[in-house]
């Protein structure tokens, strides 16, 4: 079976590495992207199967990139995996009315959204 | 001979007369009667009882009637003396509220406009005479407003308590006005709206200032979450990787990297946060200001060396005292110091130098790294502000440490500016005033 595809942004290398980390040992093929700009070059060339994605990124935010991403290629059913503070109320409004958006909240552990893709994947699976 | 006589017509013509005169004085003395009754009706009651015959009653009559015609033209007088108060009231009760400091539009029952003031012209791009005697959507073109505005279209009563929105004019985007609109009634009828004061404030500058709290928040929150996301995923990723020598290693430098940028992050936030709310005692003493920075400047390099960086020191054989906060200084320099090894390319070149002239002590902290690009050299004092630029993204920072080392500056009474070019260097130049110092210290 063909592996699924993640496509992680962050303007943090160290993030990245961890996330990477896990999710290749999960089994998943990973890219990455350190803004939203950059990212939105590597989806054309590959779609992935879910994006995890920083909010507060130079050049592009986490914000725009989700909005161009869903605007852009609106026939992909892709998840979006926002990774933010509570405090950053103002973006979340602004992603949440987006579909198929979810947060996950700063400090974040990186087992826990391995997880949460694991399931996501399972019941793409079933629903097809 | 009494028989002829009665019967003579002069004599019964006589008698006739007699008759007729004395029907006539009986009706006249009742006719009289009658006018007496009149009089006396008319007089006041205290001198009803004074009138005697009907000559005493007319001349009682005449001088009450003239006293009534004195009281009603002093009644008249008072009247035109209230109506010119009101009339000179009303004159300056609009005069006040044409000087308003903020936009007025009064609302009759009718929901039409009975008064404007002239600051509505400046505020909405209107003139009096477009709003005075019209209903709101006659005048207001703001669609936010008006739809504030017409809920109470034609009956005013619906308007319970006051309601406030915030816009933006049409034509000054960067502007925020609020609109209030109370009910008015009248004291002695509170529960009767009888119109409707609507009120235009100029909010930018609160709306700003709350902007800008918010942004510092949110920055706050992300720089500090930042780190601490960090050290937790490497911290489960060193439970996860067990006893990989390469991993720990990286995981266990990452984490203590990130630690000290934490600590950074509120030592500074701590010292803007004082300086700001002017709740630091800046304790000035007199010091010699060559070894000051000599010390500085040694302490830095030996944190420079790391990077391989060259460190020149220039300063003149001898300089004058000054009186600065040591601390907080060090804290200045420190910051313009590791800026310039931090943004240096390998093998770069650090250079110090100071010069004195009569009013003042100049330095220059100069560099040969990557430079700062035009636009963004007059934001780089800015809280917060990190350029987009791939040089500055690939280093770590918070953007507060120019701005601290400006507000520190700053309260020494001196100045901070910068010389860049993209790609050859940046020089920090800071000007501190001799007198100024001394005066502070005088003080």
């Amino acid at each position: 079976m063909e592996k699924r595809k993640v496509l992680l942004i962050d303007d943090e290398p160290h993030v990245i590495s961890v996330l990477k980390h896990f999710l290749i040992k999960s089994g998943y093929e990973v890219d990455t992207a350190s803004n939203g700009f950059e990212a939105l070059q590597k989806v054309e060339k590959q779609m992935p199967d879910a994006i995890v994605s920083d909010i507060q990124m130079p050049k592009m935010s986490g914000l725009e990139f989700s909005q161009q991403f869903r605007s852009d290629f609106a026939e992909s059913d892709s998840l979006i995996i926002i990774m933010t503070s509570r405090t950053e109320q103002d973006f979340r409004d602004k992603a949440g009315t987006l579909e198929n958006v979810e947060f996950f909240e700063k400090p974040l552990s990186p087992k826990k959204m391995v997880i949460r893709l694991k399931k996501y994947f399972e019941e793409m699976e079933c629903s097809a | 001979m009494i028989q002829e006589q009665l019967t003579n017509p002069l004599v019964i013509l006589l008698a006739i007369l007699v008759l007729v005169c004395f029907t006539a004085f009986c009706w006249e003395y009742r006719q009289l009667a009658n006018v007496k009754k009149v009089i006396t009706t008319l007089l006041p009651t205290e001198q009803k009882e004074k009138a005697g015959n009907i000559r005493q009653m007319l001349s009682l009559l005449v001088s009450h009637v003239r006293q009534k015609i004195q009281a009603s033209k002093n009644l008249r007088q008072d009247a035109e003396t209230e109506n010119k108060s009101i009339a000179y009231h009303h004159k300056k009760l609009r005069a006040v509220l044409e000087v308003f400091p903020e936009g007025i539009v009064i609302l009759d029952q009718a929901g039409t406009a009975s008064f404007a003031n002239k600051k509505i012209e400046s505020m909405m791009g209107i003139t009096c005479s477009d709003v005075i005697g019209k209903q709101p959507h006659d005048w207001c073109t703001n669609e936010k407003v008006l739809s504030l505005l017409v809920r109470y279209e034609g009956n005013v009563t619906r308007l319970r308590r006051s309601e406030t929105v915030e816009f933006s004019p049409n034509d000054q985007k960067g502007k925020t006005l609020a609109v209030t609109m109370s009910p008015i009634s009248l004291p002695s009828k509170p529960d009767v709206t009888i119109g409707i004061l609507i009120l235009f404030r100029d909010v930018t500058a609160e709306a700003m200032a709350k902007r800008s709290r918010d942004d510092f928040v949110a920055h706050v929150s992300h720089e500090l979450k930042s780190p601490l996301n960090v050290i937790k995923m490497h911290s489960e990723l060193l439970q996860d990787v067990g006893d990989d020598p390469q991993h720990r290693t990286s995981s266990l430098n990452v984490i203590n990297d990130e630690v000290d940028r934490v600590s950074n992050l509120i030592t500074d936030l701590l010292n803007i946060t004082r300086l700001e709310v002017g709740n630091v005692s800046i304790s000035r003493k007199r010091i010699r200001f060559r070894d000051f920075i000599s010390d500085v400047f040694e302490k830095m390099k030996r944190m420079g060396d790391k990077n391989n960086i060259q460190f020149s020191l220039n300063l003149p054989q001898s300089l004058s005292h000054l009186s600065i906060d040591k601390d907080l200084f060090r804290i200045a320099l420190n910051n313009i110091l590791s800026n310039a090894i931090k943004y240096n390319k390998p093998g770069g070149m650090v250079t110090l130098e100071a010069e004195e002239n009569n009013d003042s002590i100049v330095l220059r902290i100069s560099d040969t790294g990557v430079g700062i690009l035009p636009e963004d050299q007059k934001k780089i004092f800015e809280k917060f502000y990190r350029s987009d630029d791939d040089d500055v993204i690939s280093r770590n920072g918070h953007g507060l440490g120019l701005s601290l080392a400006n507000e520190i500056i700053s309260l020494h009474s001196g100045s901070l500016t910068v010389e860049s070019e993209k790609g050859k260097g940046t020089t920090f130049i800071v000007e501190l005033g001799k007198t100024s110092t001394l005066l502070k210290e005088a003080v």
